[in-house]
């Protein structure tokens, strides 16, 4: 049988239109005061390009109904859904002391993936937005 | 354009040289235990500790045992060792290995013991008697 070469798996910030990024400065902040919880967010972000999610599974990568899934270590969540062509999508992050997923943050997340999966949504623009957004804010959204 | 991908500044690039160790158990228990397909419960009670232990580790929190990682690491087919680090970073590290028989060799080399080099061990004595009679 002929083998189809697969797409590597990718990890995407959602940006919204003004080019603000939840997940991406909540990460920032986490990197700047728990180090370490950083780094482990780190390797299970490379666990999941590397083999993808669903390989990483329980308790990193969990369900949470509605098609969408989170990340999960320590007290940190990152909701995200899965889009075409292995793209995990990160939509919200919030460092979680209830059992729920509320749902303030499932609203935020069926938001942003309306949003990209809108005709208008691109994400490279959306990341020069995002890098201005960093310049405006003055940090430093280096790469 | 991967924007996770910052630049640390120089105090979270020493914190992350210090956790070094750290890091490298950590990324190998999960690396190790995803390719058996182990969940953190079924490693834990292979290698006779807890599933929490084991998220400890993943997770480079705590401070386990020495005792702990060798039996996760036992209960993944691995063990854990100790490498010289090759970065340029260590340059101002003691070497990786002095052993008693490279002593010996500069004493033998130099046909005196230099100052500079530690308290010569006994087996570096012998050696030294061995060069007088030959």
């Amino acid at each position: 049988m002929a083998r189809v070469k697969q797409q590597p798996w990718q990890t995407v910030p959602y940006i919204r239109a003004n080019g603000g990024c939840d997940v991406l400065d909540y990460l920032d902040r986490l990197r700047e005061r728990k180090l370490r919880s950083w780094l482990h967010f780190e390797e299970l972000r490379k666990q999941i390009i590397a083999r993808g999610p669903f390989d990483v599974g329980p308790p990193y990568w969990q369900a949470v109904g509605d098609s969408l899934f989170e990340i999960s270590w320590g007290h940190n969540r990152v909701y995200c859904s899965v889009e075409g062509q292995r793209i995990v999508m990160m939509y919200a992050a919030v460092y979680k002391l209830w059992p729920k997923f509320r749902s303030a943050d499932r609203r935020k997340c069926e938001s942003g993936r309306d949003d990209v999966r809108s005709a208008a949504y691109d994400q490279e623009q959306r990341e020069l937005k995002y890098l201005a957004f960093c310049q405006r804010r003055g940090k430093d959204g280096s790469l | 354009m991967d924007l996770f991908n910052r630049r640390n500044t120089d105090a979270q690039q020493a914190e992350i040289d210090d956790l070094r160790s750290q890091i490298n158990i950590a990324r190998a228990t999960l690396h190790h235990r995803l390719d058996r397909q182990f969940s953190q419960a079924y490693l834990g009670s292979l290698a006779h500790t807890t599933q929490a232990r084991v998220s400890e580790i993943e997770g480079m929190k705590g401070d386990p045992r020495l005792s702990t990682l060798g039996r996760v690491a036992l209960a993944l087919g691995c063990m854990i060792d100790m490498v010289p680090i090759l970065a340029a970073s260590a340059s101002s590290m003691p070497p990786a290995y002095t052993t008693v028989s490279s002593v010996d060799a500069r004493f033998v080399a130099n046909g005196s013991a230099s100052h500079h080099l530690p308290a010569p061990p006994f087996a570096a004595k012998q050696s030294i008697r061995v060069e007088k009679n030959g």
